[in-house]
């Protein structure tokens, strides 16, 4: 059973508490990760220096402006005020029984805001609440802090677990490293609805990151829609394409039951046989011809080739470091065995 | 002088180069602000973004970044070709500059408010009729935005809210912004009116697949991993799924750097990619076949350092920062013996009156064989007792010191014989194992063999003594893992993979770990990714590569590292004025909402389990079956959380007498199981369930983002669609109300905070201007590398856009006018969240 929590909802202050920063963490202290300090004397001269308003009779730091807001993260957490790294790992040494403060003595009198970083680049100080070490110029390697001060890892024994017992992975086989097959393609279905329409092949679709986007940004700002074939085209092997008739620059339709993209092709031998390459992400704001295969709708991007399958085990909870947190666990929107069958475009509509 | 005129003088007297004046215009600038890009590329560059007459004319990279040591090569300079081109967008055709409303719901909204003084009558009057809903539903994605002004768009948006609040409940409002650490404080923005109001913030990096499930895992930790610059110190770098010239620009330079310091580099990728020129080996892998390389290394690595060198080194690392040691129960069943649960240590006499038990786990001691109970369990972490959660080899009760049995092997000379699954075959294989006998507090006895002879069983090392399906030597392929049998599937020859995994192991051996593994999407993105993880994650266990410089699992997917994490946190979630939050998974959520679990049967179909599992038990069953398992039991969030109002489901208790926290949460436990309260995800597809109001900011949640993305534009959005999927699950979903038809348009309204007109803004209903990343301040942090940047108002928004924070701000204003009609009084609200990492929770189910 979830848990319950009642709470109540004051929506006509909503505007009022945006703005400003309630006292819950003055009262309750801040953490994450399982660790905890005490803010209050740094939030009441924070309620001196900075903005604030009133509420009630009672000061609150303004949340008004963003910079406002930058300030209160950057005081408020470790990583950018050494004297609260240094609380939370006097904090954590009473949970372990073991000196750890000292990893924070030479950086009690740091603290970083806003203006700071405009300046110039600022270095994150040691928290326990990362796992890696940075004293004296050190690179970060995760796991630095577990190993050298021996604290634990927030599993079930507290070591690296190389063995998973919760009862989900014993079902399904997984409490033990294994090599599992992918999803045979049949089965999972990503082709049950379509047909081969003239000369076609079925081929993996992979959407790897690409050298000229960062997902669908850049790749269609002027220089790019210039310089490059002015579209997001699809990359297959040579003998794959010349199996079809296609060669560099033709257009492609790309289809399985999820939907269908059309574009280029760029005909390449880097690209192994039965793979083929479209890099994330399309955008509908440029060249998307119309489809003959969907009733010449007009065609789509990357993502109307995935059609999302969730992997069960991987919803284990209440369970040691099967435990749900935000976007720490959970099963994930997978899509790299999609399916597809591709064709030459046997007519170009836009 | 006319320019005629100019030309000519230039061509006469060409010392005074008149002509690079232009030259010259378009590199002055009054100023330079620091910023960065907030794009989820993981890069955080410092950027230099030079203005004149309040125009960004450029960008340049920054060359101020400290050096960490005199030993690592600096930073400096971050940036790519992609980031140095971002001051295009400003000024683009883009650009979006002003509001927008799709025409067909402007016009009906205009008629509404024209008919109702309240704005919130006006949309009710709207949502509630089928035919003037469907019309700008069927518009979505067909043009027709117009422009709008600011006050007409936050009051449309504002009484959508609030309505939705009051017919159906705040958790159908729902949010949808990627990854924090680009910026985050616009993050915040949403999500901490969504919290405030009690809406549903959609999680991302599990969404997006740039989680790696293994490290949770094997760690507890969703990612953790090396700054680039560390990546000088590993003195062996095999790289997969990632290539990181084209996607780790900013940062490959290390990689170049250690090579020339001596570093073996080997590149795993079917295709030559670019990644490949910087390699002393490419290993072309056949595509996805990752997993089976290194449980084949995994192979080669135990039997030849472990068992037949017996490196010190490596099984001291294992015993102390492994679960190696540790005790496994075994089960007979069906003449063989089954690995299970590990030992807990509350059922031997000697610790039975242990708090948490059944919490804490067990070890033989090597001297006297006796099972004694380590310290630093997570019984120990949510104890009273404080002070023992930690890794030191004593005993939890006695403190005496432990010198923990990794194996078993020779002492006593015990075996059992376990079944292991092959699943590459689909068969069971038979391996004996070296167990002990141990008595129970009840008198009864247990078999237990450790952790670590299990797992030399199921890599399959032959050990003296042992019988069994193990492989006669490293060419028999009838075994799996064997590097003849890893060949099959990495259609790489044997020697390659002994080479490797002998030079990966020796080199761990030499330098005290220094092996790191650079990987990324090419291989995170499979179904079975996290077994692909979790081999590669072993062999570095196994050399003991993690916790050191130089060495570990080094995941670079998604910007996720948002650094000041405990004040963030209680901005963005509004935990400073709410205790509770409701924080979703967007996989499950789209897979349901969105209904793409409608196109698929039992999950057996294509997942490879056991055979003999237990008939409709979670590998037996369609995927929203288990979902909705998880969910009863707390393993996963829900939102919508009931078929009805979670306002309504808290008057109701209170009507029924519930005067506090503990007697609304009775009421509901009590309706729940009765029946006669339902979970949304019990009936995701009746129209009570459905999620209403998506808010979307920072992102492209509609195209890049949307992983089903023909089936968001039927069901979500109600408009065209490609896909051609007909429902298949009707007879195999047991728990959740199947309805024949699916429903199409569950979305009353679509907002999208965006400065570029992308696919999202396309196929949204209101689109607002948002600032660019150089006309805001906000914060940036990144795995990549240990600094924190700012990005900076270089210039103030363009045209009548605002930053995140000031649009969320402008809602929540106008939400709070409108409000102050409907809700003079606040209201009590409930919220169902499922166990949480790092709480008590951890120990909340032992079994199913």
């Amino acid at each position: 059973m979830p848990k319950f929590a009642v709470v109540e909802r004051d929506y006509k202050n909503v505007y009022e508490k945006y703005i400003s920063y309630g006292h819950l963490p003055r009262k309750n202290g801040l953490g994450a990760h399982g660790t905890h300090y005490d803010i209050t004397d740094v939030h009441d001269e924070l309620v001196r220096t900075n903005p604030s308003r009133t509420i009630d009779g009672a000061e609150h730091l303004s949340l008004e402006r963003a910079r406002d807001v930058a300030n209160v993260i950057l005081v408020l957490a470790t990583v950018t005020n050494g004297e609260l790294a240094w609380r939370s790992y006097k904090d954590m040494e009473e949970k372990v029984g073991l000196p750890l403060a000292d990893l924070a003595d030479g950086n009690r009198n740091v603290r970083v805001q806003f203006a700071d970083l405009q300046a110039q680049p600022r270095r994150l100080l040691n928290s326990p609440m990362w796992s890696g070490l940075t004293n004296s110029g050190r690179a970060y390697a995760p796991f630095t802090y577990n190993r050298e001060r021996m604290v634990p890892w927030r599993t079930l024994t507290g070591r690296q677990h190389l063995y998973l017992d919760h009862p989900l992975y014993l079902e399904f086989g997984e409490h033990v490293p294994t090599y599992k097959p992918g999803p045979p393609p049949a089965e999972f279905a990503d082709l049950r609805f379509s047909e081969k329409v003239g000369p076609t092949l079925e081929l993996n679709y992979l959407t790897p990151h690409g050298k000229w986007h960062i997902h669908s940004t850049y790749g269609e700002n002027e220089r790019m829609t210039t310089l490059g074939r002015g579209c997001d085209p699809l990359w297959m092997n040579e003998t794959d394409a010349e199996s079809l008739d296609i060669v560099d620059n033709d257009w492609v339709e790309v289809h399985n039951d999820n939907g269908v993209v059309v574009t280029r092709a760029v005909v390449s031998a880097r690209i192994p046989r039965g793979i083929c390459i479209q890099y994330h992400s399309p955008e509908r704001t440029y060249s998307i011809p119309k489809s003959p295969l969907r009733g010449h709708k007009r065609a789509g991007g990357h993502n109307s080739m995935t059609r999302t399958r969730l992997k069960v085990n991987l919803m284990a909870g209440g369970y040691g470091q099967f435990t749900f947190h935000f976007n720490y666990w959970g099963p994930t929107g997978c899509n790299r065995d999609t399916q597809i069958y591709v064709r030459k475009l046997p007519e170009l509509v836009w | 002088m006319t320019s005629t005129n100019r030309w000519i003088h230039d061509a006469v007297d060409p010392k005074t180069r008149t002509w690079e004046e232009f030259y010259r215009n378009r590199w002055q600038f009054d100023r330079v602000v620091r910023s960065t890009h907030g794009v989820n590329c993981t890069g955080s560059c410092s950027w230099n973004i030079h203005v004149k007459d309040g125009i960004v004319t450029w960008e340049m990279q920054a060359l101020d970044y400290p050096t960490l040591d005199a030993d690592i090569p600096p930073y400096e300079p971050r940036g790519c070709q992609r980031g140095i081109s971002f001051s295009w967008y400003l000024y683009s055709p883009l650009r979006v500059k002003y509001p927008y409303m799709r025409g067909a719901l402007l016009d009906l909204w205009r008629k509404a408010r024209a008919e109702h003084d309240d704005p919130v009558a006006a949309w009710r009057s709207l949502v509630s009729d089928p035919e003037k809903r469907g019309r700008w539903q069927r518009a979505r994605g067909k043009g027709g935005l117009r422009r709008v002004d600011w006050d007409t768009c936050l009051e449309l948006i504002s009484a959508s809210c609030v309505q939705t609040i009051q017919d159906r409940g705040p958790d159908r409002i729902a949010g949808f912004s990627p990854i924090p650490a680009m910026s985050m404080i616009s993050y915040a923005s949403g999500s901490r009116f969504l919290q405030l109001i009690g809406g549903t913030s959609l999680s991302f990096y599990d969404w997006y697949c740039d989680l790696p499930n293994a490290s949770p895992e094997i760690w507890g930790e969703q990612t953790d991993v090396n700054e680039s610059a560390d990546w000088f110190n590993a003195k062996f770098l095999a790289v997969m799924g990632s290539n990181l010239n084209m996607t780790r620009t900013p940062d490959c330079h290390f990689a170049a750097e250690a090579r020339h310091n001596g570093t073996k580099m080997v590149v795993f990728s079917p295709d030559f990619s670019q990644v490949v020129k910087y390699a002393d080996e490419w290993i072309p892998l056949n595509a996805g076949q990752d997993g089976a390389w290194w449980m084949a290394v995994n192979h080669v690595i135990l039997k030849e350092f472990h068992h037949e060198q017996q490196t010190a080194a490596f099984l001291d690392y294992c015993r102390v920062y492994s679960d190696s040691p540790f005790l496994v129960e075994l089960t007979a069943k069906d003449g063989a013996f089954e690995a299970g649960q590990l030992l807990r240590a509350g059922r031997l006499a000697g610790y039975a009156d242990e708090e948490n038990g059944e919490w804490k786990f067990l070890v033989c001691d090597e001297n006297d064989g006796r099972p004694k109970m380590p310290m630093g369990t997570v019984g120990h972490r949510w104890g009273d007792a404080k002070g023992k959660w930690n890794l030191l080899p004593r005993d939890g009760r006695d403190g005496s010191d432990i010198d923990a049995s990794l194996t078993f092997l020779g002492d006593v000379g015990a075996t059992a014989r376990v079944r292991l699954d092959d699943f590459a075959e689909g068969r069971s294989v038979h391996r004996d194992v070296p167990v002990r006998e141990i008595e129970l507090a009840d008198g009864s006895k247990v078999t237990v063999a450790t952790v670590y002879d299990i797992l030399m069983a199921q890599y399959a090392v032959p050990r003296d003594g042992l019988g069994g399906d193990y492989p006669a030597d490293y060419d028999d392929a009838s075994q799996s893992y064997t590097p003849a049998w890893a060949e099959r599937y990495t259609g790489i020859d044997r020697k390659t993979l002994l080479r490797f995994a002998r030079q990966w192991a020796s080199t761990a051996e030499h330098t005290g770990g220094k092996c790191t593994v650079i990987i990324g999407a090419g291989v995170n993105h499979w179904y079975h990714a996290n077994l692909m993880y979790r081999a590669a994650i072993h062999s570095m266990i196994f050399c003991g590569c993690v916790g050191t410089n130089g060495g570990g699992m080094a995941h670079y997917v998604g910007q996720e590292k948002l650094a000041p994490m405990e004040s963030w946190s209680s901005i963005a979630l509004a935990k400073d004025w709410v205790p509770a939050v409701r924080l979703q998974n967007t996989p499950s959520w789209h897979y349901i909402n969105s209904d793409q679990s409608r196109y698929e049967k039992n999950a057996r179909d294509y997942h490879t389990v056991p055979d003999g599992v237990t008939p409709g038990g979670y590998a037996d069953c369609h995927t929203i079956d288990a979902n909705v398992r998880a969910v009863r039991q707390g393993w996963l969030p829900f939102y919508p959380q009931f078929q009805k109002n979670s306002l309504d489901v808290v008057a109701e208790a209170e009507a029924a007498g519930a005067t506090d926290a503990a007697g609304v949460s009775k009421h509901v436990v009590d309706e729940l199981v009765a029946r006669k309260l339902k979970f949304a995800i019990e009936d995701p597809d009746a129209e009570e369930a459905w999620p209403r109001v998506w808010l979307i900011w920072r992102g492209n949640a509609i195209m890049s983002s949307a992983k089903g993305h023909e089936y968001f534009l039927d069901h979500y959005l109600g408009t065209h669609t490609n896909h051609i999927s007909e429902s298949l699950a009707g007879e195999a979903v047991k728990e959740v109300t199947w309805h024949e038809m699916a429903p199409q348009g569950k979305l009353d309204l679509i907002v999208d905070l965006n400065f570029r007109m992308d696919t999202s803004a396309l196929y949204s209903d209101i689109v607002l201007p948002a600032a660019t990343w150089y006309e805001k301040d906000d914060l940036n942090s990144t795995d990549m590398h240990s600094f924190i940047h700012p990005l900076s108002a270089a210039v103030p928004p363009c045209w009548e856009s605002k930053s995140d924070w000031d649009i969320f701000k402008a809602i929540a204003k106008s939400f709070s006018k409108i409000a102050a009609k409907h809700y003079p009084q606040p209201v009590n609200d409930v919220i169902a969240a499922p166990l949480l990492h790092d709480t008590p929770a951890e120990i909340a189910q032992a079994g199913l």
